[in-house]
């Protein structure tokens, strides 16, 4: 990994050596020495977040990266590599390379895709939010605007306690160029919840996202949302409580944070720059009600 | 205090009722959270003008956005911060040090101060801070199960760390402390008069300082050389009086609303008392959330900026709160999560203008909530008491009356 620096921008915050002091070295008066910076392998982690902290956009990481970082797993060499590659030239053999990127930035994206079904159906704003750019705009059904907009008409829906199921299946990822891809993956949605009158409905919805996705600092997200509608049908709920329907089959799914899955999450060691980490422990503050 | 009538060319319809001294919640607020108010603008336009930004009652043009912001604070060529607030209200004309100077001349002063302060000085003294804030927070903590954080430990942390940073002897902190309340808070009267002691205060240093020099701030600033020559009286006190009015409020205010967010989020002050090191980044989020300055800078030039008529001569407010709830900027901005990371807030400037002690003031708060939290118990809101906070040009909190009973 490259980092280019900005000289002339830095104003001295000394916020990227606060993060990897390793990687971004001052001088006297606290201002970071003029020249790019390649990153050692072991600094890796900790650079794009140096990186992202700077208040003046002074540094910036070169893109496409030249390395990125890959997982042992996919480092090994199995079925397809060439023999005479040892595990180095593979990763650095630029074909390969741009494989591998290729693979990482697919599965940023399908993982993107499931975050948006988290934040609907455990009504987790934070997993909802990390979906979108923060200027992105959905067409989606009644509603058409901007992505914000959408996710404060979500959570007044989720106010009404409703039980929703979203299942992403056929993902097809046609990259546009380094950036930016076209993503389209099918949805099925069961969805329960009450409606302006209070009476409960149910719906089985099944149709596909149309996705321009877009990676900025080496995130992707949705920077464009068109929800096409294929199949629907209106369900007839069972009249009896859903606790006596369910019978022993516990714990029914709940909310965030109160699913059992937002337990497992607090054992699991929060991957850098992962945008579930914010959903754990927020806070609200008062006087924001609206949002 | 008379509105200036909205000048010609800003058209009617970029005219906001808005403004960081006269809105809602801005007066003194008991319970109130002036951050969350202003955090509404977002719904707005992007930038407006209010008629009624600054203290002497102007006219100012507010950037709502922190990229645009980020441009108006690093380019001095078009938007200048020459202006000589503190020598104006007592009717003088001299820049204060090194803010209200323009690059070039702002790098002359600006590379003189920057060893000074930079992260690697700061960590030299970071034993003393540590020191300091362990006494107070032991007296506080042996006296009783309550206390006026502002009064028995933000203010006297702050003002103690500041004096030693100088070089000024600890039992001049009781008149410190009442010259900054009365320069900051006090009325048309006390205001002034706080001003005039402060220069005379600095005035007095420098020349006890440039006849007998010691090892300390002033005798440095006196002694020193810029372009070849040495500093001028005018130089010398423009430089004291604006280290002496930008450091002593704004890491006391800090402080407090951090404690006043620990005090009233119970789960948050759990988990950073007992993963003492997630404070460092904690401190990032709440300097995020709970900022304190707004920036002013005046155009030098005619310019159309995203929209708006901007006129040689105008006000533009850069109100560090406001960037810095950006839904552009920061993901759930209204939310405060302790672990955010690439918190690359606004809370100390963007630009060449950047908080001189930004350093040193983080150290403080760090040092201050970490001795804090291994030292009092876990800490509420004392009953029947009510934190009053204000808006304006520096917002802050006046009293904020802990209780851990
Ligand atoms: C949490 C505490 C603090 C906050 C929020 C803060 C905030 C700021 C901000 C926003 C600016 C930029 C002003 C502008 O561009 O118009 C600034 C400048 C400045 N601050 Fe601070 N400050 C803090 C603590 C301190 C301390 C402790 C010192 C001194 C030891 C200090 C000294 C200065 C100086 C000298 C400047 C002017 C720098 C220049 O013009 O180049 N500040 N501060």
């Amino acid at each position: 990994m490259r980092i280019i620096v900005h000289k002339a921008r830095c104003q001295g915050h000394a916020r990227c050596s606060a993060r990897a002091p390793a990687v971004f070295k001052l001088d006297e008066a606290g201002y970071i020495l003029p020249g790019d910076i390649d990153v050692a392998n072991g600094e890796q982690l900790l650079a794009p977040d140096g990186v992202r902290s700077c208040p003046e956009l002074a540094l910036e990481i070169e893109d496409p990266p030249a390395a990125r970082i890959v997982p042992d797993a996919i480092l090994k060499p199995r079925t397809g590599v060439p023999e005479h590659l040892t595990t180095m030239e593979f990763a650095t053999d630029p074909m390969e390379q741009a494989k591998i990127t290729e693979l990482l930035d697919r599965e940023a994206i399908r993982d993107c895709l499931y975050r948006y079904c988290r934040g609907i159906d455990r009504a987790d704003e934070a997993a909802l939010r990390s979906a979108y750019w923060p200027d992105a705009h959905d067409n989606h059904g009644a509603y058409c605007g901007s992505a914000e907009g959408f996710i404060r008409f979500a959570l007044g829906v989720f106010k009404t306690g409703p039980r929703n199921i979203h299942q992403i299946t056929n993902i097809l990822i046609e990259f546009i160029n380094p950036a930016e891809a076209a993503v389209e993956s099918y949805f099925t949605a069961l969805q329960r919840g009450p409606d302006k009158d209070g009476e409960m409905r149910q719906m089985l919805l099944s149709g596909r996202y149309c996705d321009l996705f877009q990676r900025r600092e080496g995130e992707w997200r949705i920077a464009e949302r068109t929800v096409v509608y294929d199949w629907l049908e209106e369900q007839i709920p069972a009249a009896v409580l859903e606790s006596e329907r369910f019978g022993p089959r516990q714990p029914i799914g709940a909310p965030h944070p109160d699913d059992p899955v937002y337990a497992l999450g607090k054992r699991r060691i929060a991957s850098r720059g992962d945008a579930f980490s914010a959903s754990e422990r927020e806070r609200r503050i008062s006087g924001d009600d609206g949002l | 205090m008379a509105t200036n009538p909205v000048p010609d060319h800003v058209p009617p319809e970029m005219v906001g009722d808005f403004s960081l001294f006269t809105s809602p919640g801005m007066s003194p607020t008991a319970n109130g959270d002036p951050h969350a108010t202003v955090a509404c603008v977002h719904a707005g336009p992007p930038i407006f003008y209010s008629p009624w930004n600054t203290r002497a009652g102007q006219g100012t043009w507010v950037i709502t956005r922190a990229a645009d912001q980020r441009r108006v604070l690093q380019e001095t060529e078009i938007f200048s911060s020459h202006r000589s607030i503190f020598a104006s209200a007592l009717g003088e004309d001299w820049p204060m040090i090194p803010l209200e100077l323009d690059p070039p001349d702002h790098g002359v002063f600006r590379s003189l101060l920057n060893p000074l302060l930079s992260p690697q000085r700061v960590t030299e003294f970071e034993p003393t801070i540590r020191e300091r804030a362990i006494t107070l927070i032991d007296s506080i903590a042996s006296s009783g199960t309550s206390c006026d954080v502002m009064k028995d430990f933000a203010f006297p942390f702050a003002v103690n760390i500041f004096l030693r940073f100088l070089g000024l002897p600890d039992h001049r902190l009781d008149t410190f402390v009442g010259w900054a309340k009365d320069l900051l808070h006090g009325d048309d009267v006390r205001r002034p008069a706080a001003a005039r002691t402060i220069v005379a205060f600095i005035d007095e240093m420098a020349a006890l300082r440039r006849k007998e020099p010691v090892d300390d701030f002033m005798s440095f600033i006196v002694q020193a050389q810029v372009e070849g020559r040495g500093l001028t009286d005018q130089e010398v006190r423009g430089i004291g009086v604006l280290i002496f009015v930008a450091g002593l409020d704004t890491v006391a205010t800090a402080i407090a609303f951090d404690l006043a967010y620990l005090a009233r989020n119970l789960e948050d002050q759990e988990l950073l008392r007992n993963e003492p090191d997630r404070i460092v980044l904690a401190a990032e989020e709440l300097l995020r959330a709970y900022p304190s300055v707004q920036m002013i800078r005046v155009a030098r030039q005619n310019i159309d900026f995203e929209g708006a008529p901007i006129r040689k001569g105008d006000y533009v407010s850069c109100a560090t709160m406001i960037a810095n709830r950006d839904p552009a900027e920061f993901e759930s901005p209204n939310t405060v999560d302790l672990k955010r990371e690439g918190n690359r807030h606004a809370a100390f400037g963007y630009g060449p203008h950047r908080c001189l002690g930004s350093h040193l003031a983080r150290r403080e708060i760090v040092i201050g909530l970490e001795q804090w939290l291994a030292r009092i118990p876990p800490f509420r809101i004392k009953e029947e008491t009510a934190p009053i906070t204000h808006g304006g040009h520096v917002f802050g909190i006046e009293n904020l009356i802990l209780d851990w009973a």
